[in-house]
């Protein structure tokens, strides 16, 4: 269990890559990836410390919202082998 | 003539069936599934499209190689064919695979993560990850073929014994009849991403059917093994 360096960039971008892996339109990763983006980073504020798969979760769950393959991508991270 | 078609069919039927189960491993399956994740998260898709060539080609050329050093092996170790010997171990093996695909090959029931230790598969996923160029995705090919190995390597042995016994004008076209059979899954995989599927459609399948593939692999080493008991070891 690791503690997650939390970058608002790298979880932006983050979902843009992973939303472009499922050739989600441009526009529509960038909406998605602004609106998670926020509500991880306002949910971190309550926390002091936030593990990998703390972040991994919620995550999972504020893309579910949007956009369930998206999500499932996350969900399945380091789950494939 | 009768003869002659029997004993080919036998070893033809070894290799065919023995690169059927060499085919339903996983793990050559899942780290192009990676590739392909990381890839078109990054690459356009022409790009995406020669990296995952040459990962296939990566992966099919080190199983010929080693299929055809088990055979080298076995023709100037063991007078060009295995004993009955070496025979009844090499199935002792299979059954013993047969029964840790059905309880070990996957590590959880709700993922498709495999017997791997994680620094492998860390190791594996980072490459693949970090797969840039042609050279690193042919060797990420042939890195998950050697992976593989603990599963694959008596399946290799007992068809390349079965090559060697056949006719020398038949052996290329089985040995080379192998290797395909053995990658099927990647160009099918390919065949699908190209055609719309996307990465979550092929891994929520994989999650899906992965205890029929599991049932399936084992039943496949055992088929394999009562085979050559049948026809190798009591037949003849």
């Amino acid at each position: 269990m690791s503690v997650a360096k939390l970058s608002k960039k790298k979880i932006h971008e983050d979902i843009k890559r992973e939303a472009k892996v499922l050739g989600i339109h441009p526009g529509t990763a960038e909406i998605i990836a602004d609106k998670v983006t926020e509500k991880i980073m306002n949910w971190s504020k309550k926390r002091s410390m936030i593990t990998e798969d703390d972040l991994n979760e919620r995550l999972v769950k504020e893309l579910e919202k949007y956009n369930k393959d998206l999500a499932y991508l996350f969900e399945s991270k380091g789950k494939v082998i | 003539m009768d003869g002659f078609i029997s004993v080919n069919y036998v070893q033809i039927c070894t290799i065919f069936l023995a690169a059927v189960v060499h085919a339903s491993l996983q793990l050559g399956l899942g780290t192009l599934l990676l590739l392909y994740h990381a890839s078109l998260g990054k690459h356009i898709r022409k790009k995406t499209k020669i990296l995952v060539t040459n990962y296939i080609f990566g992966a099919g050329f080190l199983i010929a190689l080693i299929v055809s050093a088990f055979a080298f092996l076995i023709s100037t170790t063991n007078r060009g064919s295995l004993s009955p010997e070496m025979l009844g171990i090499a199935v002792s093996i299979m059954l013993v695979l047969a029964i840790i695909i059905w309880f070990f090959y996957y590590k959880t029931r709700r993922s498709t993560e495999l017997w791997l230790p994680k620094a492998v598969s860390r190791y594996i996923t980072n490459r693949a990850k970090l797969t840039e160029s042609n050279t690193e995705s042919f060797a990420l090919g042939m890195l998950t073929a050697l992976a593989e190995m603990p599963f694959s390597a008596i399946l290799m042995v007992v068809a390349g014994n079965a090559i060697l016994a056949l006719p020398e004008v038949i052996r290329i076209v089985a040995f080379l009849a192998y290797v395909v059979i053995a990658i099927l899954p990647l160009f099918v995989l390919r065949f699908f991403i190209r055609h719309g599927r996307t990465v979550v459609d092929v891994q929520k399948w994989r999650v899906k059917n992965k205890n029929f593939l599991k049932i399936m692999s084992g039943i496949g080493f055992m088929t394999l093994a009562i085979f050559i008991i049948a026809f190798r070891l009591i037949g003849e």
